[in-house]
């Protein structure tokens, strides 16, 4: 809280992760976008990228002479190396005090970047997250099986762990920086289980989680895929966290 | 496509609505009814109460351990 | 407090509530006993209702997918003239 009295007369400045494998052409377009709807905010977008062969990294170089590399930073890896270290990979380059991550692959839209900055600004919270369940979000793309598994999988979660978020894999989120800093240490799990394991240790450390709506359009290039193995990612990871947090 | 999708949202929940009605009244009131009782006809008898549950229950989870298992194999002789 | 502990104590007080509930039998027996499978019963019910309710009032956007396309459009227009190479996909 402190921070936050130091920092009121200063302006705030918002660093964008965007962890990306061959995503060449959603990672332009996100740009675009984000620069379309953030217009009158002081922020920087750090592309995170695992080495993707299909020139990604060419495409963000080609973005930096658009739009100045002072605002896209290209911080890449030389293979992949897994989400959550790609977090904190950007983290160490990011300037702004708050930190917003997001996927590249178009299924959450840069428009609802202002309504996170907006509730942050209004409630003073230290994570905003964006949850696809409630009136005003929404998902499109998903079959029977797919909303089924997901709202069994939530139910689950919120019986077991109460972690008074409703959308716990989700992973449109802003986080203050140093909260980010703090939570991300202390993560251990892999791919969208590390998602959750974020929001559920951030709550049992008892900082401030506000939601806003956010709608999920699934991937229209590429393909996302939900199978038996990731199934049984999710539920090791429940039993992990129920023991760990 | 949508709309069958909330028809199978509205069946499940009918479904577990009318298993708990049932449950319950089978449980917690019949006791309380005279055993000579027409009621009484429309229902098992008691052990059944038990019974049924604990089967289901042990059916689920050994199609869990086996669902579980099955998938462990399948990713360890991808990795192999 | 680790939130699995939090559970446990939660199972144990019901225990003792039904073990109490076993010994003074202020309830014929034989409703006492089945205590704990109603509970796991009620449990199963309300992880299948809420699921049902969340299914059944599952948000959905078709108006977004719509809009989606829309904005790529405009983004692929304005990344074309400033010379980003974003036509083959």
């Amino acid at each position: 809280m402190e921070e936050e009295e130091q920092n009121k007369g200063k302006k705030n400045k918002y660093s964008i992760i965007i962890p990306t494998y061959n995503e060449r052409l959603n990672i332009a377009l996100i740009v675009y976008l984000v620069f379309k709807h953030l217009r009158e905010v002081d922020f920087e977008i750090i592309v995170v990228d695992d080495g993707s062969p299909d020139g990604t990294q060419d495409i963000v170089k080609q973005l930096q002479q658009v739009y100045g590399e002072d605002r896209i930073l290209l911080r890449a890896r030389p293979r992949k190396l897994g989400l959550g270290t790609a977090y904190s990979h950007g983290l160490k380059h990011a300037s702004g005090n708050f930190v917003v991550i997001m996927d590249a692959d178009l299924s959450h839209h840069p428009k609802y970047l202002p309504s996170f900055i907006r509730k942050q600004m209004e409630t003073g919270a230290s994570i905003v997250t964006g949850t696809r369940y409630v009136s005003g979000g929404g998902v499109h793309g998903w079959n029977l099986m797919r909303k089924l598994t997901s709202r069994g999988a939530n139910v689950l979660a919120q019986t077991l762990l109460w972690p008074g978020v409703s959308d716990l894999t989700g992973s449109f989120r802003l986080y203050r920086r140093s909260v980010l800093e703090d939570v991300i240490n202390s993560c251990v799990s892999k791919g969208y289980v590390f998602q959750m394991e974020m929001i559920v240790r951030a709550s049992r450390k008892g900082y401030h989680i506000e939601e806003v709506p956010i709608t999920f359009v699934d991937r229209v290039y590429g393909s996302s895929k939900l199978g038996g193995s990731e199934i049984v990612e999710y539920l090791k990871g429940l039993a992990y966290l129920l023991v760990a947090t | 496509m949508e709309l069958a999708d909330r028809a199978v949202g509205f069946i499940l929940s009918v479904i577990s609505i009318s298993v708990f009605t049932y449950y319950t009244f089978w449980v917690i009131i019949l006791p309380f009814v005279e055993t000579d009782h027409f009621i009484h006809k429309y229902f098992l008898p008691r052990e059944f109460a038990m019974l049924i549950p604990v089967f289901a229950g042990v059916a689920l989870l050994s199609l869990l351990c086996i669902f579980i298992g099955i998938v462990m194999l399948k990713s360890k002789k991808k990795k192999a | 407090m680790k939130h699995i502990i939090k559970i446990s104590s939660l199972l144990v007080a019901i225990m003792a509530f039904w073990i109490g509930l076993l010994e003074t039998s202020i309830v014929p027996r034989s409703n006492a006993w089945l205590l704990p499978i109603y509970l796991i019963v009620s449990l199963g019910c309300y992880g299948l209702l809420m699921v049902g309710v969340g299914l059944m009032r599952f948000p959905t956007c078709p108006q977004e997918a719509g809009l989606l396309q829309k904005d790529i459009v405009e983004a692929k227009e304005f990344l074309k003239q400033r010379g980003v190479d974003v036509g083959s996909d």
